[in-house]
């Protein structure tokens, strides 16, 4: 049957191969990670002439489109300066006030622009890859948001690349305040994510519909949910109107 | 070469398109892996190390264990290459095998492929296939 000595020496490889990272599992993780990696550079070439292809029939389709779309937005873009210099000024009075009681100007939280090069349909797992790592500054722990929505927390790291476990998965868990109290709360795999306790306190909680789950930070607070009810028991709905085109890394450091 | 190619390929197009594409490529990876074990009766290093790349790949893209399938899945296969072999069975059978129990593996990595399977997507793809096939058997011997 097996005419062959190195196909069983390859088995054998194999079978060792497994037992070792079945042991290490960060070490599956790492080489799962490079292997998008190396997926990811593959794909920049045919993705820009992709792009590049999609680009020059939509510019023959829709030009005359654009054409009229630009006139609409130029207008509004002059109502829009109009409007943003007015809330400048206000905001100026503001801005010098804080600046007067904290001596020191509005913190801004610090964050990096991330694109997802692996899982992007959460089919088989509900965490994604991003293409980047330790280089860019990315730790294990650190919140991806969009605006100011939990998406989820990073994982693992390598030099080029990031596992994030979604808020959905059943992995995620964090500590949220609502309405000044803290809770600990898990995912289900669900779009909801259930309450596991109230964190240093006895009391019972008092939750109410549409009550907003916080994270707070150092500089930001980032929102996870509101709570909602499913057979009387209380839950945390996750914001479904997520844009995966505009995620961000935010360290709080 | 021919699933080297198309190894090369699914790695490449996984994740890039619809969510139904990318089940239709791990079911792929999951038929070139079987029929790499199954395709004669002696299993050489290449078809094997074929094996084992497509159902790497397959691990990879669904974060199952590294290495899981390739342990698991060798010695069963090679008992049903020893099965088909022995009883002689016709090509349109072993292809039938290959099928069907690619199938059963794809239900097995997810059970959330069930609703999606009675999607009006995958009959197109079927239908496509059926109609291509049937193409070339019917009018693709004429031009030789």
């Amino acid at each position: 049957m097996i005419n062959n000595k190195k196909v069983f020496l390859v088995f054998i490889i194999c079978f060792f191969s497994f037992t070792t990272l079945a042991l290490f599992p960060n070490y599956g993780d790492k080489l799962r990670l490079n292997v998008f990696f190396i997926k990811s550079i593959i794909e920049k070439p045919f993705e820009y002439l992709y792009s590049k292809i999609g680009n020059y029939f939509d510019t023959i389709n829709t030009n005359k489109d654009y054409i009229q779309i630009i006139n609409n937005l130029e207008s509004e873009n002059i109502y829009l300066k109009e409007v943003n210099s007015y809330l400048r000024l206000i905001t100026s009075k503001y801005a010098e006030q804080y600046k007067i009681f904290h001596e020191s100007t509005i913190p801004l939280p610090q964050s990096v622009g991330v694109s997802i090069i692996g899982n992007r349909n959460l089919t088989y797992d509900k965490s994604f890859i991003i293409n980047k790592g330790s280089n860019s500054g990315i730790k294990v722990g650190d919140y991806v948001i969009d605006v100011l929505n939990v998406v989820g927390r990073v994982k693992s790291t390598t030099a080029n690349t990031s596992e994030v476990i979604t808020v959905k998965s059943i992995n995620y868990g964090d500590e949220v305040e609502i309405n000044s109290r803290s809770y600990i709360v898990s995912g289900t795999n669900n779009e909801y994510l259930s309450f596991l306790r109230q964190k240093e306190s006895m009391d019972i909680p008092n939750f109410r519909f549409g009550d907003i789950a916080i994270i707070k930070k150092n500089h930001v607070n980032l929102m996870l949910g509101r709570v909602d009810f499913i057979d009387d028991q209380p839950v945390l709905l996750t914001n479904d109107d997520i844009n995966l085109n505009n995620l961000r890394v935010y360290s709080d450091d | 070469m021919i699933r080297l190619f198309f190894l090369l390929l699914f790695f490449i197009l996984y994740g890039v398109q619809s969510i139904f594409l990318n089940d239709l490529i791990l079911f792929s990876l999951v038929n070139i892996s079987f029929f790499s074990i199954l395709r004669q009766k002696n299993l050489y290093l290449s078809d094997y190390l074929i094996f084992i790349c497509s159902i790497f790949l397959v691990e990879i893209f669904t974060n199952l264990p590294l290495f899981l399938g390739v342990v698991i899945l060798s010695l069963p296969m090679l008992g049903i290459n020893r099965l088909i072999y022995n009883f002689n069975f016709n090509n349109f059978y072993k292809s039938f095998v290959i099928f069907i129990m690619s199938l059963l593996t794809i239900f097995g990595i997810d059970k959330n492929i069930y609703p999606r399977a009675l999607s009006f997507d995958y009959f197109i793809f079927f239908m496509l296939f059926i109609f291509v096939f049937l193409g070339l058997q019917l009018y693709g011997k004429k031009q030789n």
